[in-house]
């Protein structure tokens, strides 16, 4: 009996240490959806009509809104935060492409309170490298290379009325700016470029969220906002383009942070 | 079993047969045999004995113990084909990838690319230069210059190099010595309507019995073609080649070859690829030596060493896209090996031994410019982005075959080994959240293979063949490197994977092929194949790594699946080929599934989430297909009438994972005629797609930028001319 015996033995342990293993708890999350819309003084954007007058007195109409946003981040009530980007981290939003303006998040989110969201308005530096969009309509946001290279934060075009009355186009557009030598706009004189992009705290975006709850955070682009607050923006100063004015961008980039809150 | 002299000069080529024979007809088997020169490695001849005879033609049926088709190339020499690939899919359960109008790539029984081991007189090998595979293997070497070609299905046969799902052996017009002083010549000229195609091809071979040679050249110029739906796409191309070999008889045992060719083609337009083929220039180069009779028990040894090189430029110049960012990548690959093998026999054992070695070394580059108008400037941003960087990957193997009779048995028993080992010089890594991506760089196999077959005739008229084997194919360069290219059936960018494994192939052939003298030979067969470690695609979050391809939907990464399996069946009928009359029918079935799979779900062009989906096909699967092949030989074979009717079935079995859609039947009917005066010319003349059907192979390619597949050529008419002395 002795060899069956250590034969035994020899194989206890595997029996003992053989248990069935538990699979590990899935947590409890559920889903959030974002939606956009673009507003002027409160009412919705329409297109095409000369309406609207901003705070320089520039009365405009807006043909096109298109921008990035990225690395949206919810903080958690116990000061943990999670960032979405398991799937997607940059998001692209047009106004003439309704499917934009809905974004899916397929991040889970765990169950809890959460008191804040925020998100970089455009792209940081770290990510915003050109080619990167290969396909229309973010291909088309591209930012040349000569001026800092990357992509389009924010392209909103439209026509303003001059202090002659002529319409004139224009450009407000964000992205990387230029530092130049001297007082021209060569590019050979450019000798540094600012990131322009910043971050968005959207104010009053506390929320919870339960197991298998899927929640719709509206937001709204207060458009009107970019040219106020706390920078009076005016056409007839800055001009239709600002894309390599830095002090121009730098006006729209410290307005820019409060032209985004919840959709009541 | 009758033996008839034909028309054309060349080296005598025989058919086994295991019919009993009159005795005369064995001694001439045995006498053609003894004094003819086949200058193939692995044949016990005696080349300065060899004389060169007229051809014959041996009637009888051959049966091999695993599935293997030998095509002979006067079955396509004067056809209207352009490229191998497009011929090849008039056999059964051989398919065809098409993404313009030349360059298909070859699918057989699903599968594909890396998956066929596709080489050249058994053993030279090339590696494609396009990512997107726009110049398989076959496409590099011209229908003008094959001998013949030989596919063999299964994992089976060891001895070529590693081999996965299937073997197509090119063998080229190699130079052979000839009795006494001669020289010979063959002028080609063919013309396709539809396409406005013409190719022009002149050889020439000559020598005596110590020193001989070959050398040939041509030309292929077609222009875009129209299908049945009355819609022309642009699938024109040019190709030039040309190439020598040299031979000498050093002595009564010993023989050596060199040969070179060289194939290009230029302005090749793909439009179900992103990208159209600017220029691919190949040079491949081979020597072959060869020792018969070389002793009591080691009857012949071959030594083999090749070098090919592929420079590959390809580009969107011709696109829409191209307006606002335009792409170049230029692609160079080189591959150069060797193969040692010895024959061995003791008694009524037969070996062969053997070494092989292969090294592939590519690199290439994509240049991305766009052009943008802003503020009324236009600035121009350009990218560059390696596609390969330095990448070589390299193969050791050694094989063994057995062959012996046994009690009315015929087996055979391969066993091959291999050492491969892969690396890049690329400095991109991709690691986030503290997942490898793209890092380790170096990775090495050691794999193993084996074939077991037998064939047994149950009676006189009845055989059974079966085989059991293990391919191992080590991830190609493309799995494991390649940077976001569109090179799968799907618009995903690939992104490689240096951790891949191999894909391991378990496979049992079974066929029963019935053999009477008047009525011909039936054969049935069927296959059922086990893959492990199948290599497929897996997306990979866009916050990982975005496409660089216009239209791409995302990235996905080469990854190995748990296993797939493949079932399919074969049933073909010939006619008694002594008969004026030639019947051939043929159908064929693959069904390939996927058990687990992934479904990505694409909104706006973009990924956003996936699904699992159970027992999905696997893509790129051709359907139930058939034909039917009829001619008559009228005035001793001077005239020959021929039918062909192909079908296939709808392929309604189609991936959800890949987004596969379905495709209806068809039927196509082709007529034609040749005519051959005397033994110096020969004239085809012929209609293909006589009644102008539009359709599409299941395999055809979507074209880009639209869910509409390629259409194949409506109506051809064509005719081949050749002069031969």
């Amino acid at each position: 009996m002795k060899p069956y015996a250590a034969i035994a033995l020899l194989f206890l342990p595997f029996f003992i240490s053989c248990k069935k293993q538990e699979p590990a708890p899935i947590a409890k999350s559920g889903r959030i959806i974002f939606t956009f819309e673009h507003q002027v003084n409160g009412a919705s954007l329409i297109k095409n009509d000369l309406i609207y007058t901003n705070a320089a007195g520039n009365p405009y109409l807006v043909t096109e809104v298109k921008y990035f946003i990225s690395d949206i981040t919810l903080f958690k009530s116990d000061g943990s935060k999670i960032m979405v980007d398991d799937w997607k981290d940059i998001f692209y939003i047009d106004e003439d492409i309704p499917l934009t303006k809905t974004i899916q998040v397929l991040d889970p989110v765990p169950e809890g309170s959460y008191d804040s969201i925020t998100f970089i308005f455009g792209i940081s530096g770290e990510k915003n490298k050109s080619f990167m969009f290969v396909n229309p309509p973010e291909s088309n946001m591209a930012w040349p290379d000569v001026l800092g290279g990357g992509y389009h934060y924010m392209m909103i075009n439209g026509k303003w009325e001059d202090t002659a009355q002529r319409v004139q186009p224009f450009n407000f557009h964000l992205g990387i700016g230029q530092l130049y030598h001297g007082g021209g706009y060569e590019v050979d004189s450019i000798y540094a470029f600012v990131q322009n992009y910043f971050t968005v705290r959207l104010p009053g975006s506390d929320f919870s969220i339960r197991d298998k709850e899927t929640r719709v955070i509206p937001v709204v682009m207060n458009i009107e906002n970019w040219f106020r607050n706390p920078h009076v923006f005016d056409f007839n100063h800055w001009g239709g383009g600002i894309m390599q004015n830095q002090a121009a961008m730098l006006e729209v980039k410290e307005n820019g942070r409060d032209v985004f809150t919840i959709k009541p | 079993m009758e033996v008839r002299p034909v028309t054309s000069i060349r080296a005598v080529r025989i058919i086994t047969s295991d019919f009993k024979c009159p005795d005369f007809a064995i001694l001439l088997i045995f006498l053609l045999i003894g004094i003819t020169g086949l200058f193939r490695p692995v044949i016990a001849q005696t080349p300065t004995d060899t004389l060169q005879l007229k051809e014959v033609e041996v009637f009888g049926k051959s049966i091999n113990i695993f599935p293997v088709t030998i095509l002979p190339a006067r079955s396509f020499e004067y056809e209207a084909v352009r490229d191998i690939g497009d011929f090849l899919r008039l056999e059964p359960n051989v398919s065809g990838i098409r993404k313009g109008g030349v360059a298909i790539d070859p699918v057989v029984r699903g599968f594909r690319s890396g998956q066929l081991t596709v080489l050249l007189n058994e053993g030279v090998k090339i590696e494609g230069g396009c990512p997107n595979r726009m110049d398989p293997v076959a496409s590099h070497v011209e229908g003008e210059n094959i001998r013949e070609i030989e596919i063999i299905k299964g994992p089976y046969v060891l001895k070529y190099g590693p081999v996965l799902g299937a073997l197509i052996n090119l063998e080229t017009e190699l130079p052979h010595p000839f009795s006494k002083p001669e020289i010979h010549g063959e002028v080609l000229y063919g013309f396709e309507s539809n396409w406005n195609g013409q190719r022009e091809h002149l050889a020439l071979s000559g020598g005596n019995n110590k020193v001989f040679f070959n050398a040939s050249g041509g030309f292929k110029g077609y222009g875009s073609y129209m299908a049945g739906n009355h819609e022309r796409y642009n699938t024109s191309f040019q190709k030039m080649y040309g190439g020598a070999g040299l031979g000498f008889v050093i002595n009564k045992t010993q023989q050596i070859i060199l040969s070179y060719a060289y194939d290009q083609g230029q302005n090749t337009l793909y439009p179900a690829l992103p990208m159209d083929e600017r220029l691919d220039k190949t040079h491949v180069a081979s020597l072959n030596y060869t020792i018969e009779n070389s002793g009591r028990i080691w009857k012949s040894f071959a030594l083999q060493g090749y070098f090919s090189h592929v420079h590959h430029v390809m580009d969107n110049l011709n696109r829409p896209a191209a307006k606002t960012m335009q792409a170049v990548t230029t692609v160079d690959a080189w591959n150069a090996g060797g193969k040692l093998t010895g024959n061995l026999k003791a008694g009524s054992h037969k070996f062969i031994l053997g070494i092989d070695f292969e090294h592939i070394f590519k690199d290439g580059e994509k240049k991305m410019s766009m052009q943008m108008v802003m503020d009324g400037d236009t600035f121009t941003s350009v990218k560059f982005l390696n596609v390969w960087f330095d990448a070589s990957y390299n193969n050791a193997g050694a094989f063994a075959e057995y062959r012996i009779p046994v009690k009315g048995l015929d087996l055979t028993a391969a066993i091959r080994l291999d050492y491969n080992q892969a690396t890049s010089a690329d400095t991109f890594r991709l690691v986030k959240d503290g997942i490898s991506y793209f890092d380790a760089l170096n990775s090495d196999f050691f794999n193993i293979s084996f074939s077991l077959g037998m064939k047994k005739q149950l009676v006189s008229w009845l055989f059974f063949t079966a085989a059991l084997g293990k391919g191992s194919r080590s991830p190609s360069l493309l799995e494991r490197f390649i940077k976001l290219m569109p090179v799968q059936y799907d618009a995903y960018d690939y992104l490689g994977n240096p951790g891949l494994k191999p894909e391991k192939n378990y496979q049992a052939d079974a066929a029963f092929t019935f053999v009477y003298p008047r009525a011909g030979s039936l054969s049935v067969s069927g296959f059922f194949s086990w893959v492990a470690d199948y290599i497929i695609g897996k997306a990979l979050p866009p916050s990982v790594i975005k496409p660089s391809t216009q239209g791409a939907p995302g990235v996905k990464q080469f990854t190995n699946a748990e296993m797939v399996y493949l079932t399919g069946f074969e049933v073909a009928y010939q006619s008694p080929p002594e008969k004026k009359w030639n019947l051939l029918l043929n159908v064929a079935a693959t069904y390939g599934t996927q058990p687990k799979a992934v479904r990505y779900i694409v909104s706006g062009g973009q990924v956003i989430g996936e699904e699992t989906i159970k027992n999905d096909p696997l893509p790129e699967i051709p359907p139930l297909e058939g034909s039917l092949q009829f001619s008559y030989k009228f005035f001793k074979k001077k005239l020959v009438p021929r039918v062909l009717i192909s079908l296939a079935s709808p392929q309604n079995r189609v991936s959800q994972a890949y987004g596969e859609q379905k495709t209806p039947g068809f039927m196509t009917a082709g007529v034609s005629v040749s005519y051959t005066p005397c033994r110096f010319a020969s004239l085809v003349a012929g209609v293909n797609n006589l009644f102008n059907n539009a359709y599409y192979e299941h395999l055809n390619r979507r074209i880009i930028g639209t869910t509409e597949k390629l259409y194949e050529p409506g109506r051809v008419f064509y005719f081949t001319f050749a002069f031969k002395f």
